[in-house]
């Protein structure tokens, strides 16, 4: 039947079965569609039968018929209890199957750690390596060690039939044997021209399940206007140490910008804030011609940029202290983040020119050796117009600070 | 004429000069009544505003959900308008629509007794409704809410909208409740009438009763919740903000705790209901009446002892899930039971497709479908894949509105000749039916499908490989809508070209149906004769009343009539 077929690449109903227990739990819902199936129509059948023979004609009084029968009710009572143990064992053990990871998933070379937060997913690896697509490997067992930064999410992938809530202040796992590949060459297709677009087959979708506020929406796999998938998971064919091509990145191979936009995609940063003209997201949209205009905060304070010292310091205050300053406008909901100077250059190398790579202002294009020269001189601006800040904070009271305590502990806990 | 024809006429003619409506007139005399049929007619008018209110919401919603990306709802406003449907929807209609606005009007009269035993209390929890439901509103007004029906934290913490004046709303709407589950208790257990022992109440009251067993048990638990995520968010207490220690879990079992046993104050009520429908309209005695009466206690028990399936990826034990689930099994046994027996009545019964039995006939086939996903839901491998999709979605809705509203509308159409004595147009009655039964199919069948598929619940924007069932769904929302106001209109037009109702139009032995339509203030002008509340050969139909009577042997004439004045009949 094409509603519930067994077949790898999915049915009507199912969507494709990525993981080792996905044929598990699309068999357990079928057995449980064709009993309910059967029971439904054996009641509105004797229904429909029973007003259409028994409509009323003539007489208002029905023929005597018994008012009970009780070994015809305790065999309808009893009877559907032993059809229900059976679904309960069989949902039991799929259920222990699901939620206890084999030998092989269980340790800490196979373990990934996937943090939710508004609005967006991180995964570190077990080297280090931090990104915010998933890849997997093909029949590499895996667990995954699910945390959130803030409020409750679920970590939803539906071609595994895989489903664990984040919970602030607490750690849950999950593990799953990816049986089916999604590459990335799969999953986008490059004409001759160089334009990009869909590829025959999509990554395997994750997906935010418990709401979480306003872009709980945005938290899922998606394919973007600028020929990009957000949030992917990937499968591929290859060993599970083979993953670190995917997901290593070098810092000081590459640019500042190039850095940079690695961080903004690695962090998640892409799930609130869309570049240049893609549609709005929940935080501001990121364009290269907007940045030099005055900000205004939602009680009012104004922020004017006289040089782009004074700007970039803006950039890196509101990216690790994000509470600090609430543009006019938006719900103030950014996670605090603690980015070493390094990536705070990267960071801002990219929002600044969010479009293409730039050349600095020194007329140096950002090859990886100038990089290093350039960051290190934006690293002494931010620090001293760090203490200036911090100077300037004591003088206006303590309206900036009264934000960070609750949302500095916040992270405390979870580090 | 013989003296028994006198009789019955004289009891059981057109309706007396004065009746509840009419006996006095003004603002105030509704205000401050104590009657609880004028207070049941003033929380259906409440209730159905509600409804009406919280159904234009929902159609909001559909309508955005038509295309994938934003047609006219942004992201804050699209989770602010499924928070207020969903709010609105549990706490201020379906909760109180079938016992506190069908049952104040019935419970009283099907026991042959004046009002409840506690009529001031009866009013104040009117007033309560209303003053929960003021607080909603203001919250919707000034600070719109967004943590959806559930409250969960932390969010429900973080957010900067109007948590606290909600709660404070569903605070007061809960001791709405209690207060009316209270009344029914001591009404039940005290007025019965000398011979209506347990055994011979009418089902509706057994689903009353068991019912108010859960309002006044479960409902403390969601105010104390309440309570305390007030006092979290205005004292920082640290019992469910992880940021201060607490655990945002514990609100999950706090708040499932009451909300889940309140899934059964909504649905038990609408089983009652339906049993009267289906006895009355097939004239046949309701098959197994102990199963069924029994079969409401033991779901008003179990219904206590599931809240954790709600809560099966939350991250609890193992152990824990796996009871949980087996006794979310347990519930579904009784609930079969019911819906066994209502078929076995209908075998060999007189049944006529009046507009009640239509809806009725509908809850079979609806409450069907709801009960049955509920399977793959309590089953611990498919919920996994299945939870917090569309399918739960399209699950709570089969139950809730397949269920609920349409036993709700199947009452109405029933007991509306009793509240305002006029009859309805049948056909258009039917033709509303029809509609909403194929409205409904159209909303909510697609999304089984698509929450199979993994669409999750409660996004603002989606994966456009689902828009074609969301389209479907928007159009079944739209017929939906449409049959509704057909069911709505048909009702309100007979308030003005109806043709007068007799007491009893449905042929139906409940006490209710001997008192004249619409009652009079005192409800019985002379003295009840208690038959067997299934027992249809107990009436008559008698061609100068115009309606059904009981039939009265000469030795059982009434002893007594307290008016002594033979009534004036028109």
């Amino acid at each position: 039947m094409f509603l519930f077929s067994q077949a790898r690449e999915g049915s009507f109903s199912f969507p494709t079965q990525g993981s080792s227990f996905a044929a598990e739990v699309d068999s357990m819902y079928a057995f449980i569609f064709w009993i309910s199936l059967f029971f439904f129509i054996v009641i509105n059948g004797l229904m429909v039968y029973f007003v259409i023979k028994y409509r009323r004609k003539d007489k208002r009084l029905p023929e005597k018929s018994p008012a009970h029968h009780t070994v015809l009710e305790l065999a309808w009572t009893i009877l559907p209890a032993f059809i229900l143990v059976i679904m309960f064992i069989r949902g039991a053990w799929g259920y222990l199957e699901m939620r206890n990871p084999p030998e092989a998933a269980n340790a800490v070379e196979r373990t990934i750690d996937v943090r939710a937060f508004k609005y967006g997913w991180q995964f570190t690896y077990p080297n280090g390596d931090i990104t915010s697509e998933l890849h997997l490997a093909k029949n590499v067992p895996v667990r995954f060690r699910i945390s959130s930064r803030d409020a409750l999410h679920s970590f939803f992938i539906r071609e595994f039939r895989l489903k664990m809530d984040c919970v602030p202040g607490r750690y849950t796992e999950a593990w799953v044997n990816p049986i089916e590949t999604r590459t990335p060459s799969e999953t986008i297709s490059v004409d001759e021209n160089g334009n990009v677009s869909k590829g025959e087959k999509e990554p395997f979708h994750l997906q935010c399940a418990e709401y979480c506020g306003e872009g709980h929406s945005q938290m899922r796999t998606e394919w973007k206007d600028d020929g990009t998938w957000a949030f992917p998971v990937y499968v591929h064919d290859c060993s599970f140490d083979e993953l670190t091509e995917f997901t290593t990145w070098d810092f000081d191979q590459n640019s500042n910008w190039k850095n940079g936009e690695f961080l903004f995609k690695a962090y998640g940063c892409v799930g609130c804030h869309a570049i240049e003209g893609a549609a709005q997201k929940v935080g501001p949209n990121f364009r290269a011609d907007q940045w030099r205009v005055d900000r205004r905060s939602a009680t009012g304070e104004v922020k004017t940029f006289a040089n782009d010292a004074e700007f970039e310091t803006y950039l890196s205050r509101s990216i690790n202290y994000s509470t600090e300053f609430i543009v006019n406008g938006y719900p103030n909901q950014m996670p605090k983040f603690e980015f070493s100077p390094k990536q705070l250059d990267g960071l801002i190398a990219f929002i600044r020119s969010p479009g293409q790579e730039t050349v600095d202002e020194t007329g140096e294009t950002t090859d990886p050796k100038a990089g290093e020269a350039g960051a290190g001189k934006e690293k002494q601006k931010i620090d001293a117009s760090k203490s200036d800040e911090s100077k300037s904070d004591n003088e206006d009271g303590d309206a900036a600070k009264v934000a960070e305590p609750k949302s500095s502990k916040n992270t405390e806990k979870k580090e | 004429m013989s003296t028994i024809a006198k009789q019955k006429e004289k009891l059981f003619g057109h309706a007396p000069e004065e009746n509840f409506l009419t006996e006095s007139k003004g603002w105030a005399s509704w205000l401050f009544t104590l009657d609880h049929k004028r207070i049941g007619i003033m929380y259906l008018i409440g209730v159905m505003s509600a409804f009406t209110l919280a159904g234009i919401l929902a159609l909001i919603l559909r309508m955005e959900l038509f295309i994938p990306g934003e047609m006219f709802l942004s992201n804050q406003n699209y989770n602010r308008m499924f928070t207020l449907h969903g709010a609105i929807m549990v706490f201020v209609f379906i909760i109180p629509s079938i016992p506190a606005a069908l049952g104040n009007f019935i419970l009283p009269i099907m026991l042959g007794a004046k009002d409840v035993a506690f009529p001031r209390l009866n009013l104040a929890s009117f007033y309560l409704w209303m003053g929960g439901t003021f607080f909603f509103i203001l919250s919707m007004l000034f600070n719109a809410l967004d943590t959806g029906w559930t409250f969960y934290t932390p969010y429900s913490i973080q957010t900067s909208s109007a948590v606290i004046a909600a709660t404070t709303g569903v605070f007061i709407l809960g001791f709405s409740s209690i207060f009316t589950g209270l009344n029914f208790i001591v009404t039940v257990n005290t007025m019965r009438p000398p011979g209506m022992t347990w055994f011979k109440m009418p089902l509706l009251l057994w689903a009353l009763y068991s019912t108010a067993i859960i309002q006044v048990l479960a409902t403390p638990v969601l105010a104390i919740t309440g309570l305390l995520l007030m006092a979290e968010r205005i004292l920082g207490l640290g019992i469910f903000d992880p940021a201060l220690g607490g655990d945002p879990v514990l609100f999950q079992h706090f708040f499932w705790f009451y909300s889940h046993p309140a899934v059964y104050i909504m649905i038990l009520p609408a089983m009652g209901v339906i049993s009267e429908l289906i006895s009355v309209h097939s004239q046949k005695k309701i098959f197994g009446y102990e199963f069924i009466a029994y079969s409401s206690i033991a779901i008003a028990l179990l219904g206590f002892l599931v809240w954790g399936h709600h809560m099966f990826t939350s991250g609890q034990s193992e152990m824990v899930i796996l009871i949980f689930s087996a006794l979310t099994f347990s519930v579904a046994i009784p609930s079969a039971v019911k819906v066994f027996n209502w078929v076995a009545t209908l075998y060999k019964g007189s049944i006529t497709l009046t507009t009640p039995m239509c809806y009725a006939l509908s809850f079979i086939f609806l409450f069907g479908i709801g009960g049955l996903t509920g399977l793959p839901l309590g089953t611990l491998s498919t919920d996994v894949h299945l939870h917090d999709t569309y399918f739960v979605v399209a699950h709570f809705h089969y139950v809730m509105v397949g269920g609920t509203l349409i036993a709700f509308l199947g009452g109405l159409f029933h007991w509306w000749p009793k509240m305002f004595g006029r009859m309805y147009n049948e056909k258009g009655g039917q033709l509303g039916a029809l509609i909403v039964f194929i409205g409904f199919n159209l909303t909510f069948f697609p999304q089984f499908i698509m929450g199979s598929r993994g669409m999750p619940r409660r996004y603002a924007k989606y994966d456009p490989e689902f828009q074609i069932f969301h389209q479907i769904s928007t159009i079944g929302a739209i017929t939906l809508g449409i049959g509704l106001a057909i069911a709505g209109y048909v009702l309100l037009m007979s308030l003005y070209r109806g043709k007068r109702a007799p007491g009893n139009p449905w042929a139906a032995s409940t006490l209710e149906f001997q008192c004249s339509s619409p009652p009079t203030f005192h409800n019985f002008e002379h003295d009840i004769i208690l038959n067997d509340p299934y027992d249809f050969e107990s009436i008559e139909y008698d061609e100068r009343v115009g309606g059904y009577v009981p039939v009265l042997e000469p030795a059982e004439e009434p002893k007594s009539v307290p008016q002594p004045e033979p009534v004036e009949t028109t």
